[in-house]
């Protein structure tokens, strides 16, 4: 054989490959934007808006790309292609810890000067907060997310409790109901297993005990008298079996298949497992479910919620920046947040959405939000907020699991913090 | 223009293995190596200070990075010791001429085919505190007083994860060295049961011996991969409670990824890259004298 004419062969075959792909540039004006968003079976409702969007901005095409489903790949998948200088990403879904992360290693535009002070000002606080890093704004917030007790309205009922103000309370109140219905009740469950859902109880139990675990000049501050209180106390309850055996390693949905099995008084949740609870098909406690504020510590002056939730980033390398902020402020907008309320009850981050009509009458319960979401508290905030929140997370379980003491767990977690990022 | 001749030709046909090799094989490694000698972070930009081995350094007063090494090892030396086992009496029974020997064969293999994760998954389920089958049957036959919160406490948690791994991976073992009973001719057996030699001596004097090398290859890829063990943690136990079940290759890959600590988890992942080639290596060295025992004993 021709050494030439292997050489053409060699060069030839992926030529033929990759010109595939080329074929399709070359258009008249039209922008195309990449939204790297969900990858949900919900997706309906984001078509919905692109064309909502499309009839007032026919020039501008929204292709949607999903993103892998567990956050932790999502925020992988993104710092990979955005490190590599990657423009084909215009915007894409930011969980609200990511903030610190994305703005410290410069791969995300500062949104100042494309939202104004009211334009801010319509959006609740927590959310903003969440945007922030460092006084400036990285995001748009679409989507927000609260902390919230669950409590069987029927058991307090029968016998006539009111709904806990504070953990002390709430654990006697459980333990008195537990004793009168004969036994087989925990009183709290949350999703407690190792990670993200460890940390956002923990930082509620701090928060709602006047602790803190990052203090706004970003001092490590978990090592704390509030914080060992309030941690002794749960320790005690897990101890004593006012949470489940098992919760140290529930994440979210075991955690939801207690309450709704009727194992539970209280649980700790996130607003969407209503929706699920109420549902007769799922849950043996439909129409026995109660919805309130968390309570707060011994020393707390109210309970508080983590805030979660997603928002908007814009590519530092986007080369079509000022398309993509028109599609991210429209999908922020009470129209698409609206949308998504109803069809897939997201929280808007939006505060008007909270007095709407329509909102309100299909989620009775959303009326108790803005007061809820006023006092709420941010993660902490933190460009290395990964490890932050492991240590936070692991620690807290080995008090929990009482291989530490409280005070021996927190002060350890104290000195990691204070490493992390040296 | 030249004609190749055939070793041109053949040398022409490898270049693109190689090639691919040198770019997805080789190219990761020495980068990564490279990167473990430099302070290098996400969140501090593409920047990289070069220091050294403080990386290693550093490794050496971390305690998280120590009990994440060894909770690695003794999962390693229990699992391939289990599976080993296991896999040899397995394989026994398999290749025993009996009715149903296909149907036996393909129903030992099911746990190998199930995914890790689904398998992490239905163990999950099984070892649940409030609902699993795993504590009904232990208090039904009176062996716990009450449900164990098996995944809650480090020693329990521990042991679950070896076991789901031994349940799922001592099929593949047991194929291995079902493969290798194979070649074993049958005219040695008889000629040894022709002299006198009963089963139990037949099978450590014969049979054993010669199923070393093979019995090696299977302990090397179990080693390996037993090492870098991750999806099924991941699935059960999330490397918790607290750190109790942190791989090394989990502290890796959260130092690496999650955290974007790039020098130090680099430093970490050539770690493991080293200690898997030392195993490796000594064991390429029993393979290849087994295998020539092997040899002598065929012959």
């Amino acid at each position: 054989m021709k050494l030439r004419n292997l050489i053409c062969l060699f060069l030839l075959v992926p030529a033929i490959v990759f010109s595939a792909g080329t074929q399709e540039t070359g258009k008249s004006k039209e922008v195309v934007l990449n939204w790297y968003s969900h990858a949900s079976s919900l997706g309906a409702t984001e078509q919905t808006i692109i064309e909502a969007f499309n009839e007032q901005n026919p020039d501008i095409t929204v292709k949607v790309i999903e993103l892998p489903e567990a956050t932790n790949d999502k925020l992988q998948a993104l710092l990979i292609a955005l490190q590599s200088g990657d423009s084909s990403i215009d915007f894409f879904n930011a969980d609200v810890t990511w903030t610190a992360t994305f703005a410290s290693a410069g791969l995300i535009e500062q949104l100042d000067p494309y939202m104004s002070a009211s334009e801010r000002n319509e959006f609740l606080p927590g959310t903003i907060e969440a945007a922030t890093y460092q006084g400036k704004l990285w995001g748009i917030p679409f989507r927000t997310d609260a902390g919230v007790l669950y409590y069987r309205s029927d058991l307090l009922e029968k016998y006539g409790k009111p709904v806990p103000k504070t953990y002390e309370e709430l654990f006697a109140t459980a333990a008195q109901i537990n004793n009168a219905e004969g036994g087989g009740l925990y009183a709290l469950v949350g999703s407690l297993a190792n990670g993200e859902g460890m940390t956002c109880n923990a930082v509620e139990w701090f928060y709602s005990n006047n602790g803190e675990v990052i203090g706004s000049d970003g001092s490590i501050r978990i090592n704390s008298p509030q914080n060992v209180e309030i941690l002794s106390l749960m320790v005690d309850a897990h101890k004593n079996r006012l949470m489940p055996e098992g919760v140290l390693s529930y994440g979210s949905g075991d955690a939801r298949a207690s309450m709704f099995q009727g194992k539970q008084v209280f649980m700790r949740a996130w607003p969407k497992a209503y929706a699920m609870g109420q549902d007769a098909t799922k849950s043996q406690v439909a129409g026995k479910l109660g919805v309130a504020p968390l309570p707060k510590g011994p020393q707390g002056t109210s309970g508080k919620s983590v805030v979660g939730g997603w928002q908007l980033f814009l590519n530092k390398n986007s080369k079509q920046k000022d398309a993509a902020i028109k599609f991210m402020k429209f999908y922020a907008s009470e129209y698409a947040q609206k949308l998504h309320a109803l069809n897939d009850s997201y929280l808007p981050a939006r505060r008007s959405l909270y007095a709407d009509a329509d909102i309100l009458a299909k989620y009775p319960y959303y009326s108790l939000f803005p007061s809820i979401l006023e006092s709420a508290v941010a993660r902490p905030q933190s460009p290395y907020y990964a490890e932050i929140s492991a240590i936070l997370s692991a620690e807290v379980q080995n008090a929990m699991k009482q291989s530490k003491s409280p005070s021996q767990a927190l002060a350890d977690a104290q000195k990691a913090m204070m490493n992390v990022g040296k | 223009m030249k004609t190749l001749s055939r070793k041109q030709f053949g040398y022409l046909c490898i270049t693109p293995t190689i090639l691919i090799f040198a770019v997805f094989g080789i190219y990761p490694v020495l980068r990564t190596i490279l990167i473990s000698l430099f302070r290098f972070r996400l969140q501090t930009g593409p920047t990289k200070t070069f220091i050294g081995l403080e990386n290693y350094i550093r490794m050496l007063s971390d305690t998280r990075f120590f009990e994440a090494l060894l909770f690695t090892l003794a999962f390693t030396i229990l699992t391939v010791s289990c599976e080993v086992v296991l896999g040899l009496l397995f394989a026994q029974m398999m290749n025993l001429p009996i009715k149903g020997q296909g149907v036996l064969r393909v129903v030992v293999l099911i746990p190998w085919a199930i995914p890790t994760m689904v398998s992490g998954f239905m163990w999950k389920f099984m070892v649940h505190d409030q609902y699993g089958v795993f504590n009904q049957i232990l208090m039904s036959v009176g062996l716990l007083d009450s449900f164990i919160p098996w995944l809650s406490q480090d020693g329990t948690a521990r042991f679950i994860l070896i076991l789901s791994d031994i349940w799922k991976t001592a099929p593949y073992v047991s194929l291995l060295i079902l493969a290798g009973l194979q070649t074993i001719p049958a005219s040695l057996m008889e000629a040894a049961e022709i002299d006198g030699a009963n089963a139990l001596k037949r099978y450590f004097r014969i049979t054993l011996p010669l199923l070393k090398p093979v019995l090696a290859t299977a302990i090397l890829f179990r080693i390996i991969s037993s090492f870098k063990v991750f999806t099924v943690i991941v699935a059960l136990t999330n490397g918790g409670p607290g750190y109790a079940t942190e791989s090394l290759t989990m502290y890796t890959m959260r130092t690496y990824f999650d955290a974007g600590n790039y020098g130090y988890g680099s430093a970490l992942a050539t770690f493991t890259l080293l200690l898997t080639c030392v195993i490796a290596l000594f064991f390429t060295d029993v393979i290849k004298n087994k295998i020539d025992v092997g040899r002598r004993g065929t012959r």
